[in-house]
């Protein structure tokens, strides 16, 4: 029987990252829905690149900047006496980015294809730019909030390159499934290896088919 | 009592992205509708947005009872919230995750009565619509729907941008209808800008006729539309579906609302009418014909 630690460990993991993408994601995918500034290209480009970087150079500058001798490093072993790379907190921070413009980008573009309209028919019936966000655009941007949320999920399931640059392989605090294939394959326990792939592909294909379903829902239900 | 009163100048682009500017000076009469009448891309929506606060001018002010909302000068702007003004959009902009129910209870405030919403959904022939979503709704009632939720926060001033113009026209004709009677029940005062002749002939008690964003006519609207007040006239807005001439005259035929008729004009007047248009066909009182049916 296989040890189910690095499974429940990357689900543990994902939740949380996707947790944080969505906490910090919206916002930023609402300025970047509304901005006229001129370097909105620029930050677009910046927030995509995880998409096209191998995941090792992606692994490697926040490895740089979480490590001990790197700024943030630094400052988080003051703040919490502990060290920040090779931890699970470690791994958060390097899936919060290697994830981001899979969450980023999905909910940006449901914010953009709300009607202008709509938006402006709350303001004059007198609702706060607080309260169309909450009441009208949230709620049209669901496909999108769904999808950013399932993908983020998803791409942190699935993640290997940053994770192992980030946080090694420490049995039950950073030896995700993905790592774990990894080693089963390496000790040529090819049944092991199996295990795992298998649990991975079937969590991921369930979460993809409720999306599906779900978005079946939604195209009939309007 | 309110009053508006207004000043606006600002350039910007025509749909063919030409330059021009609007620049006009109005004031809205106390509990009437005034209609901005003018063909597309002659500034009317901008002069709604302008006074609803989604858009701002270079120059000029916009008053309600000596309240600024809005002055160029003095950098005066308040948002679209804090303005009470009811907005009806060409395309509605319903709420489309709302039911009917939904969509007037999102208009309300504290002090906004249920009975208040109860009157306007039966006035709007809604009551028992509630929970439908509005896609579930036919054209008609989408529009009788926005109608109400623009009146739900007793709005001072009503703004209608086109609504009624993507409707057939014997809906319209029922809408329209349903238009005066809320306004004469509740009293506001609109500002409603078009292009369809016989919709601002209709509705209007003050008219206001706009060319290239600047005001060309105003008046009551026999005095706007038809150059001068013709009490003794039949007056029946038409539209132009056919022109036939020979050497003197032509012959126009022409619809209101589902009738069509033909009348005949001397070629100088039929000059510059073509088919499409909109025009007023009017006959001396003293000549008309009168059947009993």
């Amino acid at each position: 029987m296989n040890d189910l630690s690095p499974i429940l460990l990357s689900i543990k993991l994902s939740l949380v990252t996707t947790f944080f993408l969505f906490l910090f994601g919206i916002p930023f995918a609402w300025w970047l829905s509304v901005t006229k500034k001129r370097i909105k290209p620029a930050i677009e480009a910046i927030v995509a690149l995880p998409i096209v970087l191998p995941p090792t150079v992606l692994g490697f500058y926040i490895l740089l900047a979480i490590g001990s001798k790197g700024p943030f490093g630094k400052i988080y072993e003051t703040l919490f006496d502990s060290q920040l790379a090779f931890s699970f907190t470690g791994l958060v921070v390097g899936s919060f980015f290697y994830s981001f413009p899979f969450a980023v980008q999905p909910i940006q573009s449901a914010f953009e294809s709300v009607d202008k309209k709509l938006i402006e028919a709350s303001w004059t019936l007198g609702k706060s730019k607080l309260e169309t966000f909450r009441r009208i655009i949230l709620p049209l941007s669901k496909k999108g909030l769904i999808t950013g949320g399932v993908l983020s999920f998803a791409h942190t399931m699935g993640e290997f390159g940053v994770v192992l640059m980030v946080g090694g392989n420490i049995p039950g605090v950073t030896k995700v499934a993905s790592i774990a294939i990894y080693d089963e394959v390496q000790a040529l326990n090819y049944t092991g290896a199996n295990i795992y792939s298998l649990i991975l592909l079937l969590i991921s294909f369930s979460v993809l088919l409720m999306v599906y379903v779900f978005n079946r829902q939604t195209v009939r239900s309007l | 009592m309110n009053r508006f009163e207004g000043s606006f100048r600002k350039t910007f682009q025509g749909e063919k992205g030409e330059e021009f500017s609007l620049d006009l000076d109005f004031t809205l009469p106390e509990g009437k509708i005034t209609v901005i009448f003018g063909p597309s891309g002659s500034g009317k929506s901008t002069i709604l947005r302008l006074i609803a606060g989604l858009d701002s001018a270079h120059s000029g002010y916009f008053k309600s009872s000596g309240e600024t909302w809005f002055s160029a000068e003095t950098g005066i702007n308040l948002p679209p919230q804090e303005r009470k003004t009811g907005f009806l959009f060409q395309d509605l902009a319903l709420f489309p995750h709302l039911t009917v129910k939904g969509n007037m209870n999102y208009a309300t405030n504290k002090k906004t009565e249920s009975i208040r919403i109860k009157e306007l959904l039966e006035m709007t022939e809604l009551t028992g619509l509630e929970h439908r979503y509005p896609h579930e709704l036919s054209g008609g009632q989408q529009q009788r729907l926005a109608l109400a939720r623009a009146l739900v926060g007793e709005p001072s001033l009503l703004l209608l941008d086109e609504p009624f113009s993507a409707l057939d026209r014997s809906v319209k004709k029922r809408i329209h209808e349903e238009f005066l009677k809320l306004h004469n029940r509740f009293g506001f005062t609109a500002l409603m800008v078009t292009h369809d002749i016989s919709e601002a002939y209709r509705l209007a008690e003050h008219a206001i006729i706009l060319k290239e964003g600047k005001k060309v006519k105003e008046g009551t609207p026999e005095e706007v539309f038809l150059g001068k007040t013709l009490s003794t006239r039949i007056q029946i807005p038409v539209k132009v579906l056919e022109m036939e001439s020979d050497e003197i005259h032509t012959l126009l035929t022409v619809e209101e609302g589902r009738r069509t008729f033909r009348v005949f004009v001397d070629n100088d007047e039929a000059q510059n009418i073509t088919i499409g248009d909109e025009v007023i066909v009017a006959a001396k009182a003293s000549e008309a014909l009168v059947f009993k049916v």
